[in-house]
């Protein structure tokens, strides 16, 4: 399924490519192909697998279904970093990446340090911390949108949030592939530890897990991962939600195979929406559109699911 | 008491705790011998449970805490627990995970972080379901075993975690009749037969006269007896036990003993 795919990727866009007309030499075909469809098709997979397995780290360590990267603040964090970029620095790429990635860096360390000096139990005070510095980038963020200038500054702030992959370039994948690459095979490497989070905090002491320093370290990992990606693509909806729960299903455990899963189907996910993304309208849509459409309705679905069955 | 000349396996001096400004725990101590099984008696809100998170470190403070004669305190969480486990009232698994899986917890303290488990570890995982009656179940979901497995299997891990000092906390306290006889037989036979030391705290002051060589009987906060119900008369067993329960008679029946409370 995600190589057929991927071939669609490749295939579909304003430019069409067919397998003949790159194995014919085409220039502009190859070109197409290797400045942008490539590129584009490529940080679809990795932002996907990365949503995926990061959706999978927090679910667990919050002990929570609904928990995603936007539960410490991470997305409020990066969209008021970017917001920062396109007010006062410039609308470039390399700026706005690089302040959204800065903005969801220091709204998480806020919120763990926060959540570190408030309270014996640091997994609740962590969500109530995550809250407390979200609603602040929140309002952060309104005041620059307040400040902006509505015909060119908020409408870039907006369509930012909104996520695309349309302005990715083989340059700009460089960056986010490295970063959330190292930090995949951590958190593959911390899987055991991961998976001892998942209980009581005083019950993993226990066990000889340093709950708060492991604890940490995991969601730092996960955190730097999603924030190298969502710098490049801007905010992408459910997917980091959607796509654990989905393997969860088929595999019906939580084994490390699981979680590779719950990346595979997050980038399947994030092909399918980029593809239609860009071929449903006539201009390029927001992708986080077509993640929330498919993730909504899954979210009910959970709900329902939980009532009857209390588990993640 | 910990300087004894025969030094216990463990033992615990000046423990105190407090919940919110109120002392729950006045300097209590305690000493267990290896290969026995002491019960915790006391009634609600006597500071059982607080005692074992106490000697745990997750609660109050102690003067010392000794296991095999080593000082537990200076030591890191991971080589704390290489010397004591504990089992909760509950387990606090809500993560769908195979039984396997959580019997392999018990692993982790003699595991470097990023390790993983080996093949020799999988097989003594598989002895310890054998031991609470859980092999065939070993693949199954954690989250589909009655209470009274789950218990089990959280046992298993303890099993696995071989540790000379074992805590329990009111590990029967969601089980019927005969799943609270078959852990506290599996915990008697694990203490006698590898030479470990086990504190059970209970409810159950019939099972404790039954499996465990010493009582140690709490109330409001203090030690108010230790009854060894293996040497000690009824008479002394009952009027130790009045303490606590108030008007109850010890009473010997086929070889065992029972209680019975008197309105």
């Amino acid at each position: 399924m995600t190589a057929a795919a991927v071939f669609i990727s490749i295939c579909i866009g304003r430019y069409p490519l067919t397998p003949s007309l790159l194995l014919s030499g085409d220039e502009m075909a190859l070109k197409v192909f290797f400045t942008l469809r490539l590129p584009r098709t490529v940080m679809a997979l990795v932002c996907g697998f990365v949503l995926g397995v990061a959706g999978g780290v927090f679910q667990t360590v919050f002990q929570n279904p609904l928990a995603s990267p936007d539960i410490i603040g991470v997305s409020s964090g990066a969209s008021t970093g970017a917001a920062f970029a396109i007010l006062f620095l410039s609308s470039s790429a390399v700026s706005v990446t690089a302040s959204a990635f800065l903005g969801g860096l220091i709204a998480v360390a806020l919120s763990l340090t926060l959540s570190s000096v408030c309270g014996k139990n640091q997994l609740y005070s962590a969500v109530l911390s995550g809250i407390a510095v979200s609603s602040i980038a929140q309002a952060a963020l309104m005041v620059l949108k307040l400040s902006a200038d509505p015909e060119k500054q908020l409408a870039s702030i907006e369509y930012w949030i909104m996520g695309s992959l349309s302005a990715v370039t083989a340059s700009k994948m460089y960056m986010p592939i490295a970063v959330s690459g190292v930090c995949c095979v951590l958190i593959f490497l911390l899987y055991r530890q991961i998976t001892l989070l998942s209980i009581d905090q005083q019950e993993a002491g226990m066990l000889g897990v340093n709950v708060s320093i492991i604890r940490f370290i995991v969601l730092i990992i996960a955190t730097l991962a999603v924030t190298s990606i969502v710098s490049v693509t801007g905010l992408i909806s459910f997917t980091g939600l959607l796509a654990p729960h989905t393997a969860r299903l088929i595999t019906k455990n939580n084994r490390l195979s699981t979680m590779f899963l719950g990346g595979v189907i997050g980038s399947i996910i994030m092909l399918v929406s980029d593809i239609l993304a860009r071929s449903v309208a006539s201009s390029d849509l927001p992708v986080s559109i077509f993640t929330s459409l498919l993730g909504a309705p899954f979210m009910v679905y959970l709900i329902l699911r939980g009532n009857r069955r209390n588990v993640l | 008491m910990c300087s004894e000349n025969k030094a216990p396996l463990f033992c615990a001096e000046g423990i105190n705790a407090s919940y919110n400004g109120r002392q729950v725990l006045f300097d209590v101590s305690l000493s267990v011998e290896k290969g026995s099984l002491t019960g915790l008696l006391g009634a609600n809100s006597s500071g059982k449970s607080t005692l074992l998170k106490a000697i745990c470190s997750l609660v109050g403070s102690y003067k010392s805490c000794m296991v095999n004669g080593q000082n537990i305190r200076p030591l890191s969480n991971k080589r704390r627990s290489q010397l004591i486990s504990y089992i909760p009232q509950r387990p606090s698994v809500s993560f769908s995970l195979s039984v396997t899986d959580i019997v392999m917890m018990g692993f982790n303290p003699y595991l470097p972080i990023l390790s993983q488990p080996d093949k020799s570890m999988y097989q003594k995982a598989y002895e310890a379901l054998k031991t609470v009656g859980l092999f065939e179940r070993r693949d199954d979901d954690f989250l589909s075993l009655s209470e009274g497995q789950k218990q089990l299997c959280i046992l298993a891990r303890t099993i696995v975690q071989n540790t000379p000092v074992m805590l329990l906390d009111e590990p029967d306290s969601a089980l019927d009749f005969s799943n609270r006889r078959l852990l506290i037989k599996t915990v008697k036979s694990i203490t006698e037969t590898l030479g470990k030391a086990a504190v059970l705290c209970s409810h159950d002051p019939i099972l404790s006269l039954e499996f465990c060589d010493k009582i140690i009987l709490l109330s409001n906060g203090r030690i108010s007896d230790i009854i060894y119900p293996k040497t000690d008369s009824e008479e002394t067993l009952s009027t130790a036990l009045s303490k606590i329960y108030s008007n109850v008679t010890v009473f010997r029946y086929k070889d065992k003993l029972f209680m019975l409370k008197e309105d």
